[in-house]
């Protein structure tokens, strides 16, 4: 069966790192290449992130390396999520490759350009990049078949009541990506709130065995801790359900609606207002995903590190 | 037992008119007076309609106030496409000589707050703009009422006029924002509760085979909306808001609440008049209200038929 080409870009990020997991783990699915974008953390270190990301899973795939901040925002990061590194937790391989000399949205321009059929974008950071490769490359969007995001909440927002991080990060990119046209799958909070892994899921995942299981584990456990004080059951792993729609359709549900960025309001800014019920008249911009098979879900992260166990 | 004493501002309206019906019909309370603003239709048919309810209710001793024209801010808008340009889908109150005081709505509410300090509960039921005015006009009048239970907003669920707003809060967005910052103890009935609060067409039929005329005349203006809460809401019934908002009032036992902070956007593009609530984000802001958001819906068909057959 063909692969579906695939483009990742995040801001690593532990469930930017889990994604990107499933990601590499999933037959169905071939790599592209790999962006970074400021957001849990500063570019510098999610691009560090990325590079370790990628050696420690044996991602081989040009890397692009994003810019400093967001379209018109001031740059904001997500320490208390995330930690000082970003990614922090268990130690992780040194970088096997230099960034490319091309900044993100253009290598991601390169890429689609060349692909032999139109590819996926999974963006599971803040919308800079995306929105630079389509404010630069109109014509390539018909290159382009559709996006998997993770961002927004169409019910409430984490960061603030109203926005969820990844779009409150720059919601003018936000904007231009949900305008663009393009088919769009939003893994907002409504569904990622739910794709919850629980303290029993971690040590299952690492029994599975494999210095990945290991990580992945620890990861997980480190990324818990926060989640736990607000006052969450489990984990959720956000990023993951942008790449499991991809391969695993079936194990969520959703509906198509309009789908609005505010990037004006004094509480508003940066979120994601649906019009499920169609009373601007505008005709769908995204497939909103609203409910998972958690059980389904947890399997599918479970085997996946199954991958690099030592055969 | 003493009696719940109640001051009720309005915007007639169909289920203002319901719930005024109710009020007058409930055993255990006093209504203090009532007041109208311009709303589901201008004030110079939410006034007229008032008093012809004060009188069809049997309350003609309940004094009637004025109330503002247009909100405090921003555009007016109307619902007359729910409520008909007289407001009561055409349908008359009989002829009466009750005329509105000369004291304004803010003067009255603070005259009787005053008079009962602590004891008085301000149930509003259409735009914020005349509490508003009452709270700049009168500082002391938040701390001196007992609470203000509020038919307004929509928490998790779409709005009903734009998709991020209810037609009461956009109808004066400024006026909610500084009914929410005064310091009263505000009780919040959103959508996302008044849309689970209904008649079943078997209980509609059973209401207006009561008896009374008041029976008769809520069963028959709510049943005409039946259709339309079918179409658009997918409840097969009659959607009850302000009821809703006054059940709150009498039975609050029926209802499921949970402290929280909500502010109203006003400044927004897509988001203006949106109640920006905090009861499910990470920021966890500090209280300023009750949120109402869920109902025992059988037992509240079975409250609102109990009331009425003592009409």
């Amino acid at each position: 069966m063909p692969k579906i080409p695939i483009l990742l870009d995040g801001d690593p990020g532990h469930d930017d790192a889990i994604a990107w997991m499933l990601a590499a783990a999933s037959p169905e699915l071939e790599i592209l290449c790999v962006t970074s974008v400021g957001g849990n953390q500063s570019i510098d270190k999610t691009t560090y992130n990325a590079l370790r990301i990628m050696a420690l899973l044996g991602i081989q795939a040009p890397m692009g390396r994003g810019g400093p901040r967001p379209l018109l925002s001031p740059a904001m990061t997500a320490p208390s999520v995330h930690g000082e590194s970003g990614l922090d937790g268990p130690a992780l391989p040194e970088p096997l490759q230099e960034p490319e000399a091309l900044s993100a949205p253009a290598l991601m321009a390169r890429v689609i350009a060349q692909a032999r059929e139109p590819v996926t974008l999974v963006p599971t950071g803040p919308l800079t990049n995306v929105a630079a490769l389509l404010l630069a490359h109109p014509e390539l969007k018909g290159r382009i078949k559709g996006i998997s995001l993770m961002g927004g909440g169409i019910a409430h927002g984490n960061w603030t009541p109203a926005a969820e991080f990844n779009i409150l990060a720059d919601p003018e990119a936000a904007d231009i990506v949900f305008r663009s046209g393009i088919p769009i799958t939003m893994a907002g909070l409504d569904v990622t709130e739910q794709a919850l892994l629980f303290p029993a899921d971690f040590e299952r995942i690492r029994a599975v065995g494999g210095p990945v299981a290991q990580v992945v584990a620890d990861w997980l456990e480190f990324f818990y801790q926060f989640h736990r004080s607000m006052g969450y059951p489990g984990a959720p792993i956000h990023d993951a359900v942008a790449v499991a729609w991809l391969t695993h359709p079936e194990l969520f549900s959703g509906r198509d609606m309009y789908v609005s960025v505010e990037t004006a309001g004094r509480y508003c800014r940066g979120s994601t207002i649906g019009d499920p019920r169609g009373r601007l008249g505008m005709p769908a911009n995204a497939h909103v995903l609203l409910g998972v098979d958690r059980e389904g879900f947890a399997r599918l992260l479970t085997q996946a590190v199954g991958c690099w166990k030592e055969g | 037992m003493d009696k719940k004493l109640l001051f009720i501002d309005c915007d007639p309206g169909v289920d203002d008119a319901a719930a005024l019906l109710m009020a007058a019909a409930a055993p255990g309370v006093q209504i203090l007076g009532l007041s109208a603003v311009a709303g589901n239709v201008p004030l110079e048919r939410t006034l007229p309609n008032t008093l012809a309810l004060a009188a069809f209710m049997g309350t003609e001793e309940v004094p009637v106030y004025a109330g503002a024209s247009g909100p405090i801010s921003g555009p007016a808008i109307t619902a007359v496409h729910v409520h008909g340009e007289d407001g009561l889908r055409g349908h008359e109150l009989p002829p009466h000589n009750l005329k509105a005081r000369e004291e304004t709505a803010w003067d009255a509410l603070y005259r009787e707050a005053l008079a009962h300090p602590g004891e008085v509960t301000l149930l509003a039921l259409g735009p914020l703009t005349n509490v508003a005015i009452a709270f700049a006009k009168h500082p002391r009048l938040p701390e001196l009422l007992k609470e203000v239970v509020l038919m307004g907003g929509a928490a998790a669920v779409p709005g009903n006029v734009s998709p991020a707003a209810e037609f009461n809060i956009l109808a004066d967005p400024a006026a909610a924002e500084a009914v929410f910052r005064a310091g009263a103890r505000v009780v919040v009935c959103p959508l996302d509760v008044t849309e689970k609060s209904y008649l079943t067409p078997e209980e509609l039929e059973e209401l207006a085979g009561q008896g009374s005329a008041q029976a008769r005349y809520f069963a028959t203006v709510m049943g005409e909306t039946v259709p339309w809460c079918q179409e658009g809401y997918g409840v097969n019934g009659a959607i009850l808001h302000d009821p809703a908002a006054l059940m709150y009032v009498l039975q609050p036992g029926l209802f499921t609440g949970k402290k929280c902070w909500i502010g109203v956007e006003t400044q927004g593009q897509v988001s203006r008049g949106k109640t920006v609530c905090d009861a499910f984000s990470d920021a966890k802001k500090e209280p300023n209200c009750t949120l109402v958001y869920d109902v025992d819906r059988p037992a509240f068909g079975r409250a609102v038929l109990d009331i009425m057959a003592r009409s």
